[in-house]
């Protein structure tokens, strides 16, 4: 049972909340959303990829407002400085003394554009505060903002002036998102309708911050079983030993994916994981933590390992 | 690593040591190196290093071949299985000694079976059985622990004994399917082999009623714990100890042949004889006493376990038999005042039941002058001298005109308390007639009637042999009397001036019923049950295979007769065979998977490698299904969900790994 | 699955079957009977109850992580089993091979097993599937059962000792700094096979009578190559690539970036992470080339200090 908190939520409702106000301003899949929003809860950061003009600031800037939250957008090229991101210390001729300048990233959600296009140095600088939820600014620690919330936008990699991400920068991001082409139908909402500002303006907030943290703890309470735990085994397994996979699935991969799984169940109105979650969620958890041989997209080879492997009745 | 395997194979051999032991066919001082050699097999296999040590041993064990081989060569076929047999558990210790270093232990598995099969004709008796039960199990668990160790360093201590553990309910199965099978398969048990009786068993004799008493039979005696005769008061007093089925006339100096046999001897009517009745039973009145049928005075109830016995077992006084419905059993008259069974090869059972009545005192026969004669009959040769100088001398210390009873209560009497009782093949017993007499040598009970009749004829007193059983063991379980195959006996009745017949019985009775037993403790009591039941399956033939059937068929029926009495218990047994069960499913499978699949089976649905029960549960709802079917499958994989996947119902713990 | 008779069952057959001639030759007797049956239940429970714990037996994965030719490692085998099972003995079927792995006394319920591979000679071979065989309970009979599972035994060199012997025949290591660092001296070393002649002390070499080297600091700003030149024979590459592979399974412990380059490879390796697969496949499978075979090809960066 949830702890008699108050501050309690109504996780299903808040799902469809925060669903239709995405759906009110940019065109975007639901099977797109639900992974978004299950990182939201479960305290992860989204990778987003897919051509540029697709929506991507615009969905980050509708989740920053429906939570209520301060949204923040680093462009990352490649020669900006940690000291960009992160924020540093000035001198204040006026006050006589030094004075910290907080970045980007302290806010709710950053969008952070890019991030295949700035330095390794930047880059695992932004990973770090993702990573710990603070950053170290001349020997000072600070708390990022509560939720902090990271979307990561990055371009194919056959663009020009790209660096590639290492494997376990990727391994930071809970979710990883495509994002096609809208269908017909959603592209056509758009165009049909108001400016995407003026949509924007108009989303109201569905939770507080402080609403976000409280639903976090119950997604810590989400039970898994031990068949569960045994399919997640085997399907990590199976990523493993597959003769085609360079790098299988990690341990941390496979608490990420169950981390994930958990914010469904909650947002299921469940306190324990089912199989669909697991699922559910597979390829987006999954996908950007299995390597091929030939470089391919993991994501056919996985659905395929889990049409394969049995569910642990 | 074969240090593992060993503790077994010593257990294996010291039971094939005790399987000889058991036999009793070899002397334990030639059994007692052996014994030393295997329980010092640990430490003696250690100085099989040394190459003088193996040199030392290899030439013993073959200087104990070659006199073995020449023992067994220059004495007869007897002695010749024995020799085998010493044979068998030396290589047993050879083997023991060498194992690791030489040799593997296969031959020890199969050499120990070997010995238990030969011993099983030695010796089939109780002890046989107990000791092949615990082979069983040490022969199981050594083979389980030789597939082991075969591996190696992967064995440790608690993989031997898991293999320990599951080698008790592999021998236990076992046990049990041989013994199902032992009942169940049809087969021959007349068969003669090629071979005939060559590998049967020669060396001893069954205690047990026989149609001739051959004193010269010097061979041991087998006391069988076979039921014979299970006999009931009908008023619950005492039984008659001494139950006649066969009378013996004439004695040659060393057999004794039966009342009836030799020319006109059954015209000879030495008792009251039998009439049939129309309700089938038979009846008698004494000679010479008008007034038509006694009166019946005592009743007892009698049933005769194996009715091939052929002779009818009655006390002397008994007036009237009613046999109890038995198909294809006939009985005959005997002039001795018995009965003889005759039974067609279609009977329907193997044992038979009579009710006895017995009058207080024997009836009076009128005696002749040829009767007389007849019972007081020696032959010229085979009377050892010293009857005739113990008979004087007996007849000297009476008056002169004492009368039949005291004569023959003197002569009893001396030999009870100057003669010893023994069996034969036990030491100090008699080689003959005349050792027994003279006093030097023990006897049992043929020669303690025989001395006695030899004296009473001697003294012209007329007498016969009698061969019957001694009923003197009280039966706990119906408060009757049983009488195994060890209770055959032989003992004198002579005939009194008015012409009564006198039971005499010259054997000392302490002696007897001490040798053969009687229930004593609750020990005695359940090893006598344990060899009731070996000797049915030792002895056990179509007849008793039919019977066994025969109650296990009725069972069901029986059971359902005696439901109501038996409700109770019969719900406690259901109900915990049933928990059990369940229990071991549940083990096994979560009752709301079987659940959930018998749902899925039953709305015509297969489960899909790699689907999860809701994805299945779409499947079910876009597909056809019948209402009801897939309300079911919704419960199945609703309970299904709470009990695999969702949280447990002692709230708090959600962990998992 | 399928059954064989194991020698000691095939004894056993032979002494049922002449037990059982006796035993017709001979009259019925109940004991003999008894004994007979015992014995030819004990076989059928035997292969029963062997059948039984190969059921309840399923192996779910397989993983043979990379390893040393002609050195043991292990194997890991994920098993789920039902009920207590003995005497278990696994063989990796491979392309036309069939590799014994030690047997496991017995095991129960979902774990997994590391086992020790046998040496293997260096290559790279896929196993088609694992074997699992069993004697349990009596010997008697053998059930084997197959599961067919890949995986990819990568047995790449052994690695040589870190020694100079095999730099003579041709095989750069760059993580000896003679000739490939800056030009400030860290110290002075006895002369090994294929430092530059520049790199001579003379002066030292004089006074001791034997070769003296410089040995200077390693570059912080250039990145060493370790460089496998597969022109030659098969005797003369086999000791070059137990060289090179010490150093690519040193470089877990490395601090610099490492560029790794041969015909028709270049690889450039993070330093303080594990060697990548794909570099010790091609160190397993790698074959000398004939003399008139390009030289190795060039790394990406300019700089790149080693000889081939």
């Amino acid at each position: 049972m949830p702890p008699a908190n108050p501050r309690t939520l109504d996780a299903p409702a808040l799902r469809a909340d925060l669903t239709r106000n995405l759906a009110d301003v940019v065109a975007v899949p639901p099977t797109a959303v639900e992974p978004i929003l299950c990182a939201l809860v479960a305290g992860g950061h989204v990778l987003l990829e897919g051509i540029p003009g697709i929506g991507k600031t615009l969905l980050a800037r509708t989740i920053a407002q429906s939570i209520a939250g301060e949204f923040r957008r680093i462009q990352f090229t490649n020669d900006v400085m940690p000291g960009d991101v992160t924020g540093s210390a000035v001198w204040r001729p006026d006050l006589g003394r030094f004075a910290l300048v907080r970045g980007p990233l302290f806010a709710n959600v950053v969008l952070a554009d890019e991030i295949n296009r700035t330095s390794p140095r930047t880059l695992s600088c932004l990973l770090e505060a993702m990573e710990s939820g603070q950053v170290s600014i001349e020997g000072r620690t600070l708390e990022l903002g509560r939720p902090f919330l990271v979307l990561a936008t990055r371009n194919p990699v056959e663009f020009h002036g790209t660096f590639p991400v290492p494997e376990a920068a990727l391994d930071r991001f809970l979710v990883r998102v495509e994002l096609a082409y809208p269908e017909a139908v959603f592209e056509l909402a758009l165009y049909g309708g108001r400016d995407c500002e003026a949509r924007l303006r108009e989303v109201r907030p569905v939770v507080d911050c402080e609403q976000l943290v409280a639903l976090r703890a119950q997604v810590d309470e989400v039970a898994v079983r031990p068949a569960i735990a045994e399919y997640v085994y085997r399907v990590v397994q199976a990523t493993r030993v597959h003769p085609d996979v360079q790098l299988g699935a990690s341990p941390r991969a496979a608490l990420a994916w169950l981390r994930a799984a958990k914010g469904r169940a909650t947002f299921d109105g469940r306190d324990y994981v089912l199989p669909d979650d697991l699922k559910a969620l597979a390829l987006p958890a999954l996908a950007h933590r299995v390597f091929r041989r030939d470089g391919a997209a993991a994501a056919p080879l996985l659905a395929e390992i889990l049409q394969a492997t049995e569910v642990p009745l | 690593m074969r240090d593992r395997l060993l503790p077994f194979l010593l257990v294996l051999t010291l039971l094939d040591l005790a399987f000889v032991q058991a036999t009793e066919v070899v002397a334990t001082a030639e059994l007692l190196p052996l014994w030393g050699l295997t329980v010092a097999a640990p430490w003696l296999r250690r100085l099989q290093r040394w190459l003088w040590c193996r040199i030392a041993w290899n030439g013993g064990v073959l200087v104990v071949f070659a006199l073995l081989v020449r023992h067994a060569t220059t004495s007869g076929l007897l002695h010749m299985l024995e020799d085998g047999l010493v044979l068998a558990v030396l290589c047993q210790v050879h083997l023991l000694n060498n194992i690791g270093a030489r040799q593997r232990p296969d031959l020890v598995f199969f050499n120990s079976l070997l010995v238990a099969f030969v011993t099983s004709f030695f010796a089939p008796d109780l002890s046989w059985s107990v000791l092949f039960g615990l082979h069983a199990f040490a022969l199981v668990a050594a083979l389980q622990v030789n597939v082991l160790v075969r591996r190696g360093d992967a064995v440790d201590g608690a993989a031997v004994r898991g293999a320990v553990h599951h080698a008790v309910g592999q021998a236990t199965a076992a046990l049990v399917l041989t013994g199902a099978l032992f009942v169940l398969l049809p087969r021959d048990f007349t068969r003669q082999g090629w071979l005939g009786d060559a590998l049967g068993d020669p060396g001893t004799a069954e205690a047990g009623l026989a149609e001739r008493i051959h004193l010269d039979d010097a061979r041991p005696v087998q006391l069988g714990e076979q039921v014979v005769v299970r006999i009931r008061a009908a008023d619950g007093g005492e039984v008659p100890s001494h139950w006649r089925a066969i009378a013996f006339a004439t004695f040659d100096g060393a057999t004794w042949f039966p009342q009836e046999a030799g020319p006109l001897g059954s015209r000879f009517a030495t008792d009251p004889p039998w009439d049939r009745q129309p309700d089938g039973s038979w009846r008698r009145t004494a000679r010479g006493e008008p007034g038509g049928h006694a009166t019946a005075e005592r009743r007892f109830r009698v049933r005769l376990h194996d009715v091939r016995a052929g002779r009818l077992p009655l006390p002397l006084p008994a007036t009237a038999v009613h046999p109890r419905a038995a198909a294809g059993v006939m009985l005959d008259t005997r002039s001795f005042g018995g009965f003889v069974m005759l039974t067609t090869e279609d009977a329907a059972t193997n044992a038979f039941e009579y009710d006895v009545d017995v009058a207080g005192a024997p009836r009076a026969v009128a005696v002749t002058g040829r009767t007389r004669e007849r019972f007081t009959a020696l032959p010229e040769r085979g009377v050892p001298p010293t009857a005739h100088a113990l008979a004087q001398q007996l007849r000297a210390a009476l008056p002169a005109d004492a009368d039949v009873p005291a004569i023959a209560a003197a002569a009893s009497d001396w030999l009870q308390q100057n003669r010893r009782y023994g069996l034969p093949g036990e030491p100090g017993f008699a080689r003959n007639l005349g050792e027994f007499l003279l006093g030097t040598g023990a006897g049992h009970c043929e020669y303690f009637a025989t001395a006695l009749a030899i004296l009473l004829r001697l003294q012209a007193v007329p007498c016969r042999v009698v061969g019957g059983w001694l009923a003197h063991e009280s039966d706990a379980t119906d408060g009757g009397v049983v009488v195994r195959s060890r209770d055959a006996h032989a003992w004198v009745e002579a005939l009194a001036e008015d012409g009564r017949w006198l039971v005499l019985d010259a054997t000392p009775a302490a002696d007897v019923t001490a040798r053969r037993g009687g229930a004593a403790s609750w020990w005695d009591a359940s090893w006598r049950g344990l060899e009731d039941l070996w000797s049915e399956v030792v002895g056990f033939d179509g007849r008793r295979r039919a019977d066994w059937l025969q109650t296990l068929l009725a069972l069901p029926g029986s059971l359902a007769q005696q439901a109501w009495a038996n409700a109770p218990v019969l719900a406690a047994t259901l109900a915990l065979v049933g928990l059990l069960a369940y229990r071991r499913r549940r083990r096994q499978h979560e009752p709301a998977i079987v659940e959930y699949e018998r749902a899925v089976r039953a709305a015509g649905l297969s489960l899909l490698e790699g689907e999860t029960p809701r994805e299945l549960l779409r499947r079910a709802d876009a597909g056809a299904i019948e209402a009801a079917r897939l309300q079911r499958l919704h419960r199945a994989v609703q309970n299904h969900e709470r009990q695999r996947y969702g949280r447990p119902a002692s709230a708090g713990d959600g962990g998992t790994t | 699955m399928r059954v064989r008779l194991t020698e000691l069952g095939a004894k056993g057959l032979l002494l049922l079957a002449a037990l059982e001639v006796a035993f017709l030759a001979t009259s019925y007797s109940n004991l003999f009977f008894l004994l007979i049956v015992f014995c030819a239940v004990l076989g059928l429970l035997g292969l029963a109850s062997a059948l039984r714990s190969l059921r309840a037996l399923s192996v779910l994965a397989l993983e043979v992580p990379p390893g040393p030719a002609h050195a043991a490692r292990p194997v890991r085998l994920t098993l789920a089993v039902r009920r207590r099972t003995f005497d278990l003995a696994f063989v990796l079927e491979t392309d036309g091979e069939e590799i014994p792995l030690p047997a496991v006394a017995t095991v129960v319920g979902l774990t997994t097993l590391a086992l020790d591979l046998p040496p293997q000679p260096r290559g790279v071979r896929t196993t088609r599937a694992v074997r699992a065989a069993t004697r349990f309970p009596f010997g008697l009979f053998e059930v084997r059962r197959r599961w067919p599972l890949a995986a990819e035994c990568i047995t790449h060199p052994a690695p040589a000792p870190a020694t100079a012997g095999a730099a003579q025949r041709g095989c750069g290591d760059g993580s000896s700094s003679a000739g490939s660092g800056t030009a400030v001296v860290a110290g002075l070393r006895p002369f090994r096979a294929g430092d530059a002649v520049r790199d001579v002390h003379w002066k030292a070499t004089a006074r001791r009578g034997t070769p003296i080297a410089k040995e200077r600091e390693p570059d912080a700003g250039r990145e060493p190559a370790i460089v496998v030149d597969r022109r030659g024979t098969a005797a003369e590459l086999e000791p070059m690539l137990a060289t090179a592979t010490a150093a690519v399974l040193a470089l877990g412990t490395a601090t610099r970036t490492t560029w790794f380059r041969s015909q028709g490879l270049a690889l450039r390796l993070a330093p303080g992470t594990a060697a990548p697969r794909e570099l010790l496949r091609w160190l397993a499978t790698a074959t000398p080339l004939p003399a008139d075979a390009p030289p190795p090809d060039r790394a990406p960066l300019p700089q790149e200090a080693t000889r081939a």
